[in-house]
């Protein structure tokens, strides 16, 4: 739907809707910290992952139907924002393509005007792009697809966020890495979601890689195609990098094994 | 001034309206008005429109809410000062949250026959079922254009608390409007 015509529609919804408000809050020192407590034990059974350096925590799982919607679980990663300066590679373009974008893409158009996306044929060459000395590469033999770049611009086309696409296969097992990053221009503290239509259930659990850090994984039970997925999450340098891999149970030794390759890939902190 | 005694104020035609207004609700259309335009002389201009709209409308309009009546001019308003606006003066403030719902709402290719007046009926329906957390956030970031760390600030969330109630509204809405029969 065009955005004259979205904001159109909302105009014309029910202005009872508009006079609903919640209490303003502002908390003070002790209710942050009753606050942070009260969390720490909801969410105790969870977090463990996190309170042991993962840098990741499970926060949700959800079973299709439970709430009217679909299967999924949502993360909350702790990432460290990087000044933008930090960005010395040709992304530095970036933020005046987006200004131009948000200053000339039609206001009728579906394009979002404060997005940038590059496809590149490797990973290293997005990471040239970046510039970021802090960006870890991921050196195995395995056949990349292509990468996409995504930038997420501010409202003045600053660099808010920045993440890294790169599809592989290795014979059935199918696969995506990202790196996923934030600037000083977006917050630290992250949320996203994983959702799917089917009908599946996730399962947690964690390892501690070949250069200290704790790859956090979440498993889904199969698919509707018969494959089952991973996700392995590990936080470096307040970067968030992922594995998604898609396989048949049969292929699961060799899909394990790339998770552990990818994750004993990344190197002591230099930050 | 209690709302009610403002509308007679205007049903008198007596001009005291427009200053009472002024008082009660000029920061706020001025901010609704900012959300979307990004010129200060704009928003000025804009706000004077609305007042002048007020007066127009009202009588014969008897508004159950002068707030909400008073913020759906100034957007309206303000909305249709952007489509003119050149480029250089654009501002990004209601482009961005825009944006984000374009992809859960139905395309007119496929879905030419729904009406703006059904759908947004559909999406009140959706948003009163949705939790007061959910629904005021997404009435802020939607309707009033209000940026994440804006509506962050004034509920006292974080911001990775507004983003993700906002990405999971967006795709509740889809899946409601789905289930109501809206291809999308």
């Amino acid at each position: 739907m065009n955005i004259p015509r979205i904001a159109d529609v909302l105009g014309l919804i029910d202005e009872d809707l508009l006079n609903t408000e919640l209490p303003k809050r502002r908390w003070g020192k002790t209710a942050k910290i009753l606050l942070t407590a009260a969390c720490v034990c909801l969410v105790l059974g969870t977090v463990s992952a996190l309170a042991a350096g993962a840098g990741t925590a499970l926060l949700a799982k959800l079973r299709k139907g439970e709430d009217g919607f679909e299967s999924g679980y949502d993360m909350a990663a702790q990432l460290t924002p990087f000044p933008e300066e930090a960005l010395t590679g040709d992304i530095r373009e970036v933020p005046a393509i987006i200004r131009r974008q948000l200053e000339e893409a039609p206001i009728w158009s579906n394009q979002l005007p404060n997005t940038y996306y590059r496809k590149f044929d490797t990973a290293a060459q997005a990471l040239e792009y970046v510039g970021l000395a802090e960006l870890q590469p991921i050196r195995w033999n395995v056949e990349e697809t292509w990468t996409i770049l995504h930038v997420l611009g501010g409202a003045r086309g600053e660099i808010a966020d920045v993440s890294i696409m790169t599809y592989c296969q290795k014979g059935e097992v199918r696969f995506q890495t990202q790196a996923w990053l934030c600037t000083e221009n977006d917050s630290a503290d992250t949320t996203f979601s994983v959702r799917t239509t089917e009908d599946v259930d996730y399962a947690e659990e964690s390892f501690t890689a070949a250069g200290g850090f704790i790859c956090h994984v979440i498993r889904s039970t199969a698919l509707e195609s018969g494959n089952v997925t991973y996700d392995g999450c590990i936080v470096r340098a307040g970067i968030l990098y992922t594995l998604h891999a898609a396989y048949p149970p049969s292929e699961e030794a060799q899909a394990d094994e790339l998770l552990h390759t990818w994750a004993n890939q990344f190197e002591s902190e230099t930050r | 001034m209690e709302d009610e005694a403002i509308i007679e104020l205007y049903f008198t035609r007596d001009e005291r309206a427009l200053r009472e207004t002024e008082v009660k609700y000029g920061p706020l259309c001025r901010q609704v008005a900012n959300n979307i335009l990004s010129d200060h002389q704009d928003v000025e201009e804009c706000v004077n429109d609305v007042y002048l709209a007020l007066w127009d409308a009202i009588p014969p309009a008897r508004p159950r809410s002068l707030k909400a009546f008073a913020s759906g001019i100034t957007r309206r308003q303000a909305l249709k000062r952007l489509r003119h606006d050149t480029a250089g003066k654009r501002s990004a403030g209601c482009l961005v949250p825009l944006s984000e719902l374009a992809e859960v709402l139905p395309d007119e290719s496929f879905s030419p026959e729904v009406e703006d007046g059904e759908l947004a009926r559909l999406i009140g329906s959706f948003l009163k079922k949705q939790s007061p957390e959910a629904r005021c956030v997404f009435v802020r970031r939607y309707w009033y254009f209000e940026s994440v760390r804006d509506i962050a600030g004034r509920y006292g969330f974080s911001e990775s608390k507004v983003k993700s109630l906002l990405f999971r509204g967006r795709n509740h809405l889809r899946d409601y409007l789905r289930k109501e029969g809206i291809p999308i």
